[in-house]
């Protein structure tokens, strides 16, 4: 279970960039004469429940992936709490690691190494017994229809081959917490299909998964629960019903926009 | 930490070594690169020589001037001319077509005056051609001015009485250290450390700010590895890969210097010879010193361009940055390395500069087990901070950001 409370988070910006518009820098208080601070995450709070899936639905800049490399573990907040499975992320980081795993849609995996030595490579940093890692390698391999790529290089592996490779590799340990930053965003329609019936089997099996999306019949289909964020903060969440009902309209897109209309503009991701 | 490590270590070499381009850039590129360009120079230099020799000029004399007495025998100045060169004279004075000596119209042997020698100085051959007149006429003057003294009954030593001698007092392996192993002292350990940084900044900065481009830091740093286990990891992998590039480039550029040393001077190839010039290099305790200050080089030059690396957010920003830090290392280094290290002991404990004047002190039989031990206790401390320091920076977030 993944649970935020209150988060705040904020980012300094040494100088304003010409030309950028003075509400999107926060009137906060500045540390040095020339910095200024954009406050990135505004008092989020939510809670993603084991098996189920929590979808971030946000346009760019809304503050989705800031939250993501909260939870894991690569941002820290400024203010409020992110516990995973009760473990707090700032006070037990190492704990957390070993129950996340995380896969955003900028990670290209690149080189001469096979998918089957990344994963080697990524169990042993989870300090994994070698023969629990083949173990998972061949669960993993059989799962995600990788035995036909598993020893090519990563370098002569198609986009849909890079992405199952990627997704082996956040899952290598056997994580409880899925946490996948656009899982879908650049990859063709069928490899997209693929790695949305993966989520929902992880999502079957029990783990909890969040992930951040912009698009909004991805996140229809897939989340059981939906928070829409918006210039850092959470307008509103909750499941594609609520949602429906809370802004009376018959469609998620609709609805995004009503709320989007309350909140306007964006902070920066 | 250390677990941890090597298994970084092993992911980045094993990656490293898969590629054949980095292979050949690293591994066989240097072996062949620096006999090639030595060789080539060499065989060129030869062939030109060679071609001097047989070529035969064309030169015009203005105004030749009657026989000279030199050596007891008249002779004429053409005939003086053909000990130095082959040439023929069916020319056009003063044309591009050969080299003109013009003596003046009332040129006499008795007297001071001006001999004009023409050429066109952008064409090689012509410029040879016209230094081997100036010399035939300098050893004329030579012979006419000792004739004269001769005849007042003086010779040279008297013209010039006072002579002066070098006596060496340096140690005896300084002292016996032909010109090659003093070049060899001068040239290699700089040229070593400037091996260490070319050859292992490109994949430095992929391990460290270009997987910040790829976005795949994020997934190391989501693992439960330690982050210096990381910076440690990442520091030994590109360790291996600057000391294999830097024995590469050094095997290279010895195999260069002995082929182009045989192509020039005439210098044989033999072990006899090659551990004359290897000096130090060649004993079994010189031998070991330069492995351990190489290995102990390679860690600060490793680590510095790791860190570097992890504090750039791109390949392209990090090149900006090591590009001047390698030439000033270098620049410093050529500096440095003919200074007298006994008297300025500060040397040692400065991460590169120790390992040059180290190389240079094994290389001419000079080093004392202090000055090595200094270095390279100074160099693991300055390695262990910058390690610290990156593993410091894959804390902070703004390791994750590339804009």
């Amino acid at each position: 279970m993944i649970e935020i409370k209150n988060v705040s988070k904020r980012f300094a910006q040494k100088k304003p960039k010409r030309n950028q518009p003075v509400e999107a820098i926060s009137s906060g208080t500045a540390s040095s004469r020339d910095k200024k601070w954009i406050q990135v995450l505004d008092n989020v709070s939510l809670i993603a429940k084991p098996g189920s899936i929590y979808g971030l639905l946000g346009p760019n800049g809304a503050g989705k992936t800031t939250t993501l490399r909260c939870i894991a573990t690569l941002l820290k907040p400024d203010a409020g709490e992110i516990s995973i499975n009760g473990l707090n992320v700032q006070t037990h980081p190492k704990a957390v690691r070993a129950q996340i795993g995380l896969l955003t849609s900028d990670m290209r995996l690149s080189g001469n190494l096979s998918s089957r030595e990344l994963m080697q490579f990524f169990g042993k940093l989870n300090h994994m017994e070698s023969g629990h890692i083949e173990y998972r390698i061949v669960t993993l391999a059989s799962y995600l229809g990788m035995s036909e790529f598993i020893d090519r290089p990563i370098i002569q592996c198609s986009t849909g081959q890079k992405q199952k490779a990627s997704i082996a590799v956040a899952l290598i340990h056997n994580p409880d917490v899925i946490i996948f930053d656009e899982p879908t965003n650049g990859l063709d329609i069928l490899t997209a299909r693929t790695v949305i019936d993966f989520l929902q089997d992880f999502k079957n099996q029990g783990k909890t998964v969040i992930l951040s999306t912009h698009i909004m019949s991805e996140a229809e289909t897939l989340c059981d629960t939906i928070g829409i964020m918006l210039n850092g903060r959470v307008a509103c969440q909750g499941t594609l019903n609520d949602l429906l009902a809370s802004q009376q309209t018959d469609s998620l897109s609709d609805a995004f926009f009503k709320v989007a209309q309350q909140y306007g503009g964006v902070a920066g991701d | 930490m250390i677990k941890d490590s090597l298994v970084i270590f092993n992911k980045e070499t094993a990656s490293v070594l898969r590629d054949k381009r980095a292979v050949f850039t690293n591994l066989v590129l240097p072996l062949i690169l620096m006999p090639a360009i030595l060789g080539s120079i060499g065989f060129i230099q030869n062939y030109q020589t060679q071609k001097r020799a047989d070529t035969e000029y064309s030169i015009a004399i203005v105004n030749e001037p009657g026989p000279v007495l030199l050596a007891g025998a008249t002779t004429a100045f053409e005939v003086f001319l053909a000990d130095w060169l082959t040439f023929n004279t069916q020319i056009e004075p003063h044309s591009n077509q050969g080299v003109t000596v013009e003596f003046p119209a009332d040129f006499s042997w008795q007297q001071p005056q001006a001999i004009l020698v023409y050429a066109d100085t952008s064409r090689q051959d012509l410029t040879f051609a016209a230094s081997r007149v100036q010399a035939a006429i300098q050893e004329i003057n030579r012979q006419l001015g000792e004739a004269r003294l001769a005849a007042l009954g003086l010779d040279t030593q008297q013209l010039y009485p006072l002579q002066s001698e070098l006596v060496s007092l340096a140690p005896d392996s300084v002292a016996e250290a032909g010109e090659g192993r003093l070049f060899l002292s001068s040239v290699l350990p700089y040229m070593v450390i400037l091996y260490l940084f070319t050859g292992s900044v490109a994949l430095a900065l992929s391990v460290t700010a270009g997987e910040k481009e790829r976005g795949s830091l994020a997934s190391l740093l989501v693992n439960q590895v330690d982050r210096t286990a990381i910076s440690l990891g990442k520091t030994l992998a590109i360790m291996a890969i600057a000391i294999i590039n830097a024995l590469a480039s050094s095997v290279g550029l010895l195999i260069g210097a002995l082929l182009f040393s045989q192509l020039i001077g005439g210098f044989t190839l033999s072990v006899s010879g090659s551990a004359s010039l290897l000096g130090g290099i060649a004993t079994p305790w010189g031998s070991a010193a330069l492995v351990l200050i190489i290995l102990s080089a390679a860690s600060v030059s490793s680590s510095l361009v790791v860190f570097i690396g992890s504090r750039v957010r791109t390949v392209r920003e990090g090149n900006s940055v090591v590009a001047p830090v390698t030439m000033a290392l270098v620049i410093f280094a050529m500096m440095i390395v003919n200074m007298n290290a006994a008297q300025n002991e500060w040397m040692f404990i400065i991460p590169f500069i120790n390992a040059v004047v180290v190389m240079k002190s094994i290389i001419l039989g000079l080093l004392q087990p202090a000055h090595l031990a200094i270095s390279l206790l100074a160099n693991l401390v300055v390695t262990a901070i910058l390690v610290y320091l990156t593993a410091r920076e894959f804390n902070l977030e703004r390791v994750l950001f590339t804009e």
